[in-house]
């Protein structure tokens, strides 16, 4: 469980996330939208550890801020937007250093090809030995996936579940692999795990997640079921531009179609 | 095919050819063989220099007089026990410590290129030999009495441990060091240090500038066993951390919030990782001299090898290092003989065409 209360990210004296509360769910996949510069990965810094806050973040009973560094590796894992990795790893060696996180503490019978485990799920079985800088910008965001997915490998541990957070997850896949990576998501909070991801893509998130928070502007302008959220009026609103939300005719998934002005 | 471009495929292909495409990409079993692999090497060079200098003396009859329980005679001990050995240790721990604080700067800063002389460590340490070079039987009259031959050492080890501690002041803000403003910092700092060095240099006499000449060459030379044991156990205690830090620099390669994220303590990392390299390079330099080159291609050519993960790639360049200035330093021995040729000469003549050598073969290969 998840308890985000008051939370306030500054960069110098302009709070860029200001005063939003929510809770995640173990067992639920939590999708965080909003425009650019709404505050969402800012947020998502919070919940990491990364930067400093006011309020207070709360993960399976811990402060964040008060967590080691070590405990925090073994309640969550971190996929960043950006990773450049600077000495020719191969892609094996890049998932095992999931594996080798530190403090983090495996079943040794685990360990046995977990990195090909990771990297099957990720759809990209077969790529151990490639190296990782030769890959495509999507393989790469893939195999960090797999890494990240390694460190957290089992969803539930004695002190509770385990996140997976997300930051743009599916922004350079091909539609294909969107699909495997919100699968995958589905799967690991399907087996009591929490997954907290950032989205541009409403579609996707209106089809996958349990739960929607919608940022605008730093707050939170509307949270809830997708159903709830993803609707015109607040589309509209937090994005500004003219938009219609309908739904597919044989599923009840919605998807949201923009209108440009000039068509 | 010519002989020779055949001998090339085959070497390419068995070699680094199947290195590079292992089947799971795993180069650690590899990587273990090598690093037995450069052992032996090492040993090799270690014999090779033991029978090396301008006196004829074979290490070799010497050990089997040894061994049958016979004398050597005073000569030969003097020159194997007390000059060619306290040379091949300190050889050995220099070029060790060049190449294991090449490979840990360049995975902290994330960048290739990094070694000691580039946050101006070696600048530092330099400063402080020349001082006291030229100061020594002057204003530092004192320095020269207290410490006795050790004062150059001692003043070129504080020089890197200043300048390496003023680089952490500068860059740390709120708790937090920042790799971009310390390699910044590091180049003005260097820039007034060579400027401050300079001026030494202006005001030296003739002599103390052919020692400066020598000392900034490079040489082991002047080995003694007092200098081995000095130098000893500040890189010994420096490397103890080492092992520790070989996970955690592999994160660091996706920088420093994938590090966090892992579970490394980022900032206790970098702060153990430069005050390490600073006390061993300043050690190595202290004893030395400025011996060039062998912290950016000891791990570089490592690194096409067995691949960048440090906790391979930190005790190999240890081998490596050692082996590489154990071997210019016997080369050093014999090439003009019976005069020596300044180390640093060898290890840069070497060093560069080879490292540029690496550059044109493996250009993809290399993440710049």
């Amino acid at each position: 469980m998840i308890n985000v209360n008051q939370l306030q990210v500054r960069y110098g004296k302009k709070p860029v996330v200001d005063g939003i509360s929510f809770n995640a769910e173990p067992g639920q996949v939590t999708v965080i939208i909003g425009p650019n510069g709404s505050g969402k990965s800012s947020l998502m810094g919070g919940l990491s550890g990364d930067i400093d806050y006011e309020g207070s973040v709360v993960i399976n009973g811990k402060e964040v801020r008060d967590a080691s560094v070590v405990d925090l590796a073994d309640i969550r894992g971190v996929l960043s937007q950006f990773s450049n990795l600077t000495f020719p790893f191969t892609v094996h060696e890049v998932v095992d250093m999931g594996l080798r996180a530190s403090g983090l503490q495996l079943l040794n019978d685990d360990e046995i090809g977990l990195s090909e485990k990771a990297l099957e799920r990720v759809g990209l079985a077969g790529f151990s030995s490639r190296r990782y800088h030769e890959l495509s910008g999507g393989e790469q965001q893939r195999v960090q996936l797999a890494r990240v997915l390694c460190q957290v490998w089992h969803p539930v541990f004695e002190h509770g579940s385990r996140w997976l957070f997300l930051d743009e997850p599916v922004s350079s896949l091909d539609i294909r692999h969107q699909l495997t990576i919100m699968d995958l998501s589905r799967e690991y909070a399907d087996e009591r795990g929490g997954v907290v991801a950032i989205m541009h893509d409403l579609n996707l998130s209106a089809m996958y997640a349990d739960h929607v928070v919608l940022m605008k502007a730093g707050k939170i302008l509307a949270q809830g079921k997708p159903e709830e959220v993803i609707c015109d009026a607040f589309m509209e609103e937090a994005f500004d531009c003219p938009l219609k939300v309908a739904q597919a005719p044989s599923k009840h998934e919605r998807f949201v179609l923009p209108h440009s002005a000039r068509f | 095919m010519t002989t020779a471009t055949g001998l090339k495929a085959f070497f390419i292909s068995r070699f680094l050819g199947s290195v590079n495409q292992r089947a799971n990409g795993d180069r650690s079993k590899f990587a273990r063989v090598v690093i037995i692999g450069l052992l032996l090497v090492y040993v090799v060079t270690a014999y090779v220099s033991m029978g090396t200098g301008a006196a004829k003396v074979s290490f070799f009859e010497a050990i089997s007089v040894i061994l049958s329980g016979d004398e050597i005679s005073a000569r030969d001990r003097l020159i194997l026990f007390d000059i060619r050995l306290p040379r091949l240790l300190l050889g050995s721990l220099i070029g060790a410590a060049l190449a294991v604080c090449g490979a840990i700067l360049q995975s902290l800063f994330r960048n290739p290129l990094a070694d000691p002389g580039i946050i101006g460590i070696s600048a530092g340490a330099s400063f402080g030999a020349v001082t006291m070079i030229v100061l020594g039987a002057g204003p530092l009259l004192f320095v020269s009495n207290f410490f006795g031959i050790f004062s150059l050492p001692i003043m070129a080890f504080i020089g890197s441990l200043a300048v390496t501690f003023f680089l952490q002041r500068i860059s740390t803000t709120n708790g937090k060091t920042s790799i971009v403003t310390m390699l910044l910092a590091g180049i003005a700092l260097q820039a007034f240090v060579l400027a401050a060095t300079g001026i030494l240099i202006f005001m030296a006499d003739d002599q103390q500038l052919r020692d400066l000449t020598f000392w900034s060459l490079g040489s082991v030379a002047g080995a003694t066993w007092a200098k081995v044991g000095a130098s000893a156990v500040i890189i010994f205690v420096s490397f103890l951390a080492v092992p520790f830090l070989a996970n955690a620099l592999n994160a660091m390669s996706f920088g420093e919030a994938a590090a966090f994220h892992m579970g490394y303590e980022v900032q206790r990392i970098k702060v153990i990782a430069i005050s390490c390299t600073a006390a061993a390079t300043g050690a190595a330099v202290a004893v030395s001299g400025g011996i060039g080159f062998v912290g950016i291609v000891v791990p570089h050519f490592l690194r096409l090898i067995i691949g960048p993960d440090n906790n391979y790639l930190l005790p190999a360049s240890a081998l490596l290092g050692a082996a590489l200035l154990v071997s210019a330093d016997s080369l050093a021995r014999v090439i003009v003989a019976p005069a020596e040729l300044p180390i640093g000469i060898i290890t840069a003549f070497i060093g560069a065409p080879f490292f540029l050598w690496l550059l044109l073969k493996r250009k993809g290969m290399l993440l710049t």
